[in-house]
């Protein structure tokens, strides 16, 4: 089930909200209620699960709470030992979450990587001529699974660090974990984030139903107009690479991207839209991402939610453990002020990097993916201060536009690369197409007129998204577009948007000839 | 309360504004007045030139999935086209058929035997109604056309034909077991398919009992089948029986509910062979006529390949 689906954002959706505002209170009960329903008509919920994890972090963070009460109690004694009683707290703090974090990572890796992992480890037992082999069992995952884990995580993780307190509530837990727009491809929401709004249930305001829409509608353009356009240009390309030329090849790994950004970009639009009704704000999983200057500063802008989960719960935690702390102060004497920490950060990173590509998806492709983002952005730390001497010693303005411009091209050339390797069925294909570029370096324009595209869908698809890159730009220098077009005058509001359903009605790729794609960030 | 309003008036107007453009996509609008707007979705079929059509392949989604117009266009050169919807009940089928007789003079016509097997009151069948609605707006049908608007006549590659490349075979066994058991066909379902049998008849046209391939069906409903076809003297062919060659771990989308595209070529070129052997259809390949079918076989070649 995609979030695309007509019958969500036009009938479900409005249902939902209807009802919602019709309920004098407690709405959000409804809206607990209407996760269930929302569930059970995607299919493929297998909600156990999710339970499961609303219970685990709710009453850990319940146990973490007592624990701290009782802490404070003893402390208050007038012949406490605060040492003793400190280290006995800690203990159990830490053995709750320790507890709470494996419960929930256990159902990740079984889901997720169980047969990954067998497939590795039969490989190896093969090897070392040992007889015996682990059974592959054939699991479906829970819808969302990689999603709402990590949103659990964090929560638990915030409780236990005492930047949250634990909620007394156990719907509002339930509420922030199980929120039906966010559930399937986030974004990572933190506890704080959203929870009190959703707990609040607040009445529906007329100009957030309007904003949400319009949010809402812009990504159903981007879906509609370029992502099912495209997918049968993307799919020709990356299953029969080594019938193409390096030109050809190089352009689906473009259009590959340009897919992938419209498409998961285009969901999030669709979420952030669905919550704003509600008046609830989902964090934004992008800020234009494409304008980056570079492929460290591209993955601050691009899935948000994944980068900063990354930076709090895997990066930081890392490089300020203790080993870790000190290796940087003997490198500091070594290497100087700069290249000594990098070094010691470079180690968080390549895990970060490491997890991040298997957060993806159990798989090679993912892990070269990883390595990749890896290379890159510790290589351009390292280059980052050669640059600037270097640019400052030609007299090149780094704020100049031709060299921002500059930048971001290349930037995106990596990105480009980067996401072929993600897509590639196989590391052996993601090498295959890479030499591909570079060995076979010519263009033949009868290859675009077999791969199920004709001259209009081209037309539309490069209309489409200078329209995405124009709104995109205007954002990037602060002028938000949807939230222009809901203070315009009623009658230029409705002659847009008529304008703009009946063009998406009209040119949008659906119906005989075409099949939807299949919502990509989901299998994640 | 105003603000409810407001959102009601700009739907009805959005409403209005679909049909409005709708008209500038709805193909062939020479029978526009005879069969009315919305009829026009509803039965594809009057998207095509009055009496092109050789045969008329009528039933549920069996028939959509599994039988490829363009197929036998290219393999045997006669025309034809599937009259079928989702879910359709032995009434619906009937409606078409009344649809067909009017606007087309084919000389065979085919019957899905799913459909009288159909419970026309479950949940399931609503379903699919519920979702007909779409077929009140005929630009989300039409609004392909678009690529074309600037030529003479559209043309539509499908033919009522719903290409998939989806592979997913059944999870279940699909042995069967040979019974001597009779299933009954609900009396109002048997009724509506001995009205359809009857029109065509009567318009001259030879009817075909066909099941279509599909691990759904069984034996006790290939005996009912042969039971109604005697009854009624039509002929019978059961593809669940003949020997197609199906793989049905590649050739079906769904858990072998229905045909992909590998299956439906199985499908139709067992029924070209049964059709072309009938000496009744002729081939209009070379037929100058008949260009735009040769037209739509380049289009439907160009979705394919991808």
């Amino acid at each position: 089930m995609s979030y695309f689906k007509s019958i969500y954002l036009f009938v479900i959706l409005p249902i939902i909200a209807l009802i919602y505002n019709l309920i004098p209170k407690k709405r959000q009960w409804f809206l607990l209620l209407a996760n269930f329903v929302v569930f059970y008509i995607m299919g493929k919920f297998r909600l156990i699960f999710l339970v499961l994890s609303i219970i685990s972090v709710y009453f850990s963070a319940r146990f973490i709470k007592k624990a701290e009460d009782k802490k404070e109690e003893l402390l208050k004694k007038k012949d406490a030992d605060k040492k003793v009683i400190n280290e006995k707290i800690k203990k159990k703090k830490k053995l709750i979450l320790v507890l709470c974090l494996l419960f929930n990572v256990a159902f990740l890796v079984v889901f997720k990587y169980l047969n990954f992992f067998s497939t590795n480890i039969n490989l190896l037992l093969n090897v070392f001529n040992v007889n015996y082999q682990f059974k592959m069992i054939h699991l479906i995952a829970p819808m969302g699974i990689s999603f709402y884990t990590l949103s659990a995580i964090s929560y638990i993780v915030d409780v236990y660090n005492g930047k949250v307190e634990a909620e007394k509530s156990f719907i509002k837990v339930s509420l922030f974990l199980s929120f039906f727009p966010q559930i399937m491809e986030g974004p990572i929401a933190r506890f704080k984030d959203t929870a009190d709004d959703l707990y609040s249930g607040k009445k529906i305001e007329h100009n957030n139903f309007i904003l949400g829409y319009q949010r809402i509608m812009y990504g159903f353009f981007k879906k509609k107009l370029i992502v099912d356009r495209i997918n049968p240009l993307v799919s020709s390309i990356f299953n029969n690479y080594a019938s193409y030329n390096g030109l050809t090849i190089f352009m689906g790994a473009i259009a590959y991207t340009v897919m992938l950004y419209m498409e998961f970009s285009g969901t999030m639009d669709v979420v952030v839209g669905s919550g704003q009704i509600f008046g609830i704000n989902i964090p934004e999983n992008f800020r234009q991402p494409f304008f980056s200057k570079n492929v460290s500063e591209f993955w601050t802008r691009w899935h948000i939610s994944l980068g900063t989960w990354f930076k709090d719960y895997i990066y930081y935690p890392i490089s300020l453990s203790k080993p870790l702390k000190k290796l940087t102060v003997k490198l500091r004497h070594k290497l100087g002020n700069h290249y000594g920490p990098l070094i010691s950060g470079s180690i968080a990173l390549f895990v970060v990097w490491f997890l991040n590509g298997l957060w993806h998806g159990a798989g090679y492709t993912f892990l070269l993916f990883g390595l990749y983002h890896f290379i890159m952005i510790a290589g351009g730390n390292f280059m980052g201060p050669v640059f600037v001497k270097l640019t400052d010693k030609l007299h090149i303005n780094r704020e100049n536009i031709v060299y921002r411009v500059l930048q971001s091209i290349k930037m995106s050339l990596f990105v480009f690369i980067g996401e072929m390797i993600f897509r590639a069925d196989t590391v052996k294909d993601a090498l295959g197409m890479f030499k591909g570029i570079f060995t076979r370096f010519s263009f033949n324009f009868s290859e675009l007129s077999i791969m199920g595209l004709d001259i209009y869908d081209y037309v539309v698809i490069v209309l489409s998204v200078i329209f995405v890159f124009v709104i995109s730009l205007l954002k990037e220098k602060n002028i938000d577009v949807n939230d222009k077009l809901s203070k315009k005058k009623l009658w230029i509001r409705w002659i847009i948007y008529y304008a703009f359903i009946l063009m998406i009605c009209i040119f949008g790729a659906y119906g005989p000839g075409y099949e939807p794609l299949d919502p990509i960030y989901a299998d994640f | 309360m105003k603000n409810y309003l407001k959102i009601l008036i700009f739907l009805i107007g959005l409403a209005i504004l679909f049909e409005i453009a709708a008209y500038f996509f709805i193909p062939n609008k020479s029978n526009l007045r005879e069969f009315g707007y919305f009829n026009k979705t509803k039965y594809e079929i009057l998207s095509e030139p009055n009496n092109t059509i050789d045969v008329a392949f009528l039933g549920d989604s069996l028939v959509y999935n599994g039988i490829s117009p363009m197929y036998l266009w290219k393999n045997y050169g006669f025309t034809s086209y599937d009259c079928a919807g989702p879910a359709a009940t032995p009434e619906e089928v009937y409606k078409y058929a009344k649809v067909l007789v009017q606007s087309q003079k084919p000389k065979l016509v085919f019957l899905e035997a799913d459909v009288m097997y159909r419970n026309s009151k479950s949940l399931h069948v609503y379903r699919y109604k519920a979702a007909d609605i779409k077929k009140y707006f005929p630009l989300f049908t039409f609004h392909n056309n678009w690529k074309q608007i600037s030529d003479d006549e559209w043309i539509n590659p499908y033919k009522g034909f719903k290409y998939s490349n989806k592979v997913s075979g059944p999870n279940k066994d699909i042995h069967r077991k040979k019974t001597k058991k009779v299933q009954e066909i609900e009396s109002s379902n048997r009724e509506y398919y001995e009205k359809t049998i009857k029109l065509l008849k009567e318009n001259g046209i030879e009817v075909i009992i066909m099941e279509n391939p599909t691990v759904n069906w069984n034996y006790r409903r290939h005996n009912g089948t042969e039971k109604f076809a005697k009854d009624n003297d039509v002929e019978v062919i059961d593809m669940n029986v003949e020997n197609l060659g199906i793989d049905w771990e590649k050739d079906t989308k769904d858990t072998g509910i229905h045909m992909n595209y590998l299956g439906a070529r199985k499908v139709s070129k067992f029924l070209g062979d049964y059709i072309v052997n009938k000496n009744i259809v002729p081939d209009h390949r070379n037929d100058k006529s008949y260009d735009n079918w040769n037209k739509a076989y380049e289009l439907y070649q160009e979705k394919l390949f991808n």
